[in-house]
């Protein structure tokens, strides 16, 4: 759990809400925003190596929920990239 | 009788072509009309004329079906922000006094809890609700261009929110300086990404206007954004700098097929040059400046992919663009005269898209509002050429990941703590989200101030995109002798512990 408690903490605008925030509490519910649940399954996302599913950015709800994410199966990547390629656009 | 127009023309041209788009619903223009035809019948047998309805719900197509109902049947729309607190909700709730809500189930549930006594309906029903006949007679009528329409709340300066008041004249102009300044070609698809409570969904309005599908994002994540940017071949999107960074970041824009997509307009809050040049190479697009206000009715300054504003009149100036076409503006200075060229002053607007006032609020009203010209309180300047340079938005909002947050709306919840004497908020430069509050505390005398509790109180009392992102304890919140908080002074204080605090991070 110290794991995703750190990625979680660096995610926060203000760190110390974490400190009132059990494994299970939801985050949303617990003074969490929209915008900082965004940046954690983004951390989630580098740390794994590759994009969330729809469900799992779903249930990314509690602090329990993204040790259970980060302790599943995991692409190892030798350090993360400096950043996602381009997208794909039309030629002409 | 604007958004009536509208429904009517597109209904005639192109009935079965795609007028808005969620994750549940494709509607298309004759199901918008019937739907809107019903639902208005619907308002009209809940609520007088010029009835307030209150409108509580996330993102869904079923949101902008109200307003064009509201608009038919001559009522008011106030949609409600979600995020708020009970008590946020409550003040607008007592201010409006909505005599129905269409609410979503999130909604429906807190309504129950908290104001049983407020009729609701669900506003996903439009749909199953009956056939008016003869729908077309029904949306031949349609509310006065200049009756209330919808009334916006936007956070204050008066740390309690205000009602922005506008009208269908409000939208129509609106659309046409979009249709000018943008350009929206046939069959465009736009996306948008922004809360539709916003007084941005006027940009939604806008595109079906000119007969453009909508889609509507439920909310905004990096991967859903793309999802739906793909896969509805969407060609014009509205973000927030925030958004269009959190997409460059996220592991889903590799591989993401983007080809449909031309044009980003962003808005509230200025882009930083690195960021638009990443947007612009790694999505492929032209990006649109816009810079808008509630008061002004949405959009009114825009600075076009092709604009070459050359250097700042003023260091540290952003160029916000040129009048978009209704509006007109002027830089006054201290004294109220027009200021010259480079001259820094406040920013004034007019034209028939601003707002017809605050609801209920004429005092107020007043204050910003003088002979048709719009006080925005934003700093900036007039380039030689005509371009308009933004200095600092009113010396104390602070933007925030693309919302607008007041400093005396959280010092007002922060002073109710019996430990805290005084309390004063400043932005403070945030990488992620643009600004974040900051929170100077001056301690009651004796008190045993805990961080704990001041977090406990804004989670009861505030949004939490409006929570402090840093509590400071200080001896003594700066004041001139007038009484009036030293804002800059705490504000470079707040950004040399952003400073430190980046430094102590970085490796």
């Amino acid at each position: 759990m110290t794991g995703a408690r750190a990625l979680i903490r660096a995610s926060l605008d203000l760190p110390a809400l974490l400190d009132r925030i059990t494994d299970d509490d939801d985050l949303i519910e617990s003074g969490v925003n929209s915008g900082e649940i965004v940046r954690i399954a983004l951390q989630c996302e580098q740390r794994l190596g590759r994009a969330l599913s729809d469900d799992e950015l779903t249930n990314l709800s509690t602090v329990r929920a993204v040790a259970e994410l980060l302790g599943g199966p995991s692409i190892t990547v030798p350090g993360p990239p400096p950043g996602p390629g381009p997208a794909r656009k039309a030629v002409g | 009788m604007w958004l009536s127009h509208v429904l009517r023309r597109n209904l005639a041209r192109d009935p079965q072509g795609v007028a808005l788009r969620d994750g549940r619903r494709t509607v298309t223009w004759r199901d918008l009309a019937r739907d809107v035809a019903a639902l208005a019948a619907a308002l009209s047998d809940a609520v007088p004329p010029g009835g307030r309805i209150l409108v509580l719900s996330g993102n869904r197509v079923e949101v902008l079906e109200a307003y064009f109902a509201c608009a038919v049947a001559g009522v008011v729309a106030a949609p409600v922000n979600p995020q708020l607190t009970g008590p946020e909700i409550s003040y607008i709730v007592n201010s409006v006094q909505p005599g129905l809500a269409l609410a979503d189930e999130p909604g429906r549930q807190r309504l129950t809890a908290g104001w049983p006594e407020l009729p609701r309906l669900a506003i996903e029903d439009p749909p199953g609700l009956p056939d008016v006949p003869d729908f077309g007679a029904r949306l031949a009528a349609g509310a006065a261009l200049t009756a209330p329409v919808a009334v916006l709340h936007t956070s204050a300066t008066t740390g309690r929110p205000k009602g922005v008041v506008v009208d269908q004249r409000s939208f129509q102009l609106n659309a046409t300086s979009w249709l000018a300044d943008v350009g929206v070609p046939a069959g465009t698809v736009f996306l948008n990404a922004c809360p539709l409570f916003h007084g941005s969904m006027v940009i939604a309005l806008d595109y079906l206007a000119a007969g453009a599908t909508v889609c509507v994002l439920d909310r905004f994540t990096p991967g859903g954004c793309l999802t739906a940017l793909e896969s509805w071949q969407v060609q014009h999107a509205f973000l927030v700098p925030s958004m269009v960074r959190l997409l460059l970041e996220s592991r889903a824009l590799i591989g993401a097929d983007l080809a449909a997509l031309r044009l980003v307009a962003h808005g509230a809050a200025p882009m930083e040059p690195d960021l638009a040049e990443q947007a612009r190479n790694r999505l492929g697009v032209e990006l649109q400046t816009i810079f808008g206000i509630t008061e002004g009715g949405g959009p009114v300054i825009s600075l076009r992919p092709g604009d070459k504003p050359g250097d700042p009149p003023v260091r540290g100036a952003v160029c916000a663009g040129m009048p978009m076409l209704g509006t007109d503006v002027r830089v006054v200075d201290s004294d109220g005269a027009p200021a010259g060229v480079g001259q820094v002053g406040e920013i004034h607007l007019s034209g028939d898209g601003l707002m017809q006032g605050y609801w209920r609020d004429p005092d107020a009203t007043a204050e910003v509002l003088v002979n048709g010209w719009l006080n925005t309180r934003d700093l900036g300047c007039l380039g030689a050429d005509g371009y308009l340079w933004s200095l600092d938005r009113r010396n104390d909002l602070i933007l925030r990941g693309g919302q607008n947050v007041y400093p005396a709306e959280i010092e007002h919840v922060l002073r109710q703590s019996p430990d805290v004497a005084d309390a004063a908020v400043v932005p403070t430069p945030s990488p992620a989200w643009g600004q974040t509050p900051v929170a100077f505390i001056e301690p009651a005398a004796g008190a045993a101030l805990s961080e704990g509790d001041l977090i406990e109180l804004c989670i009861t009392q505030l949004a939490s995109y409006k929570r402090p992102s840093r509590f400071v304890v200080v001896d003594q919140i700066p004041r001139n002798p007038a009484g009036k908080i030293l804002r800059n002074i705490l504000r470079e204080r707040a950004e040399r512990l952003s400073a430190k605090n980046a430094e102590e991070i970085a490796p």
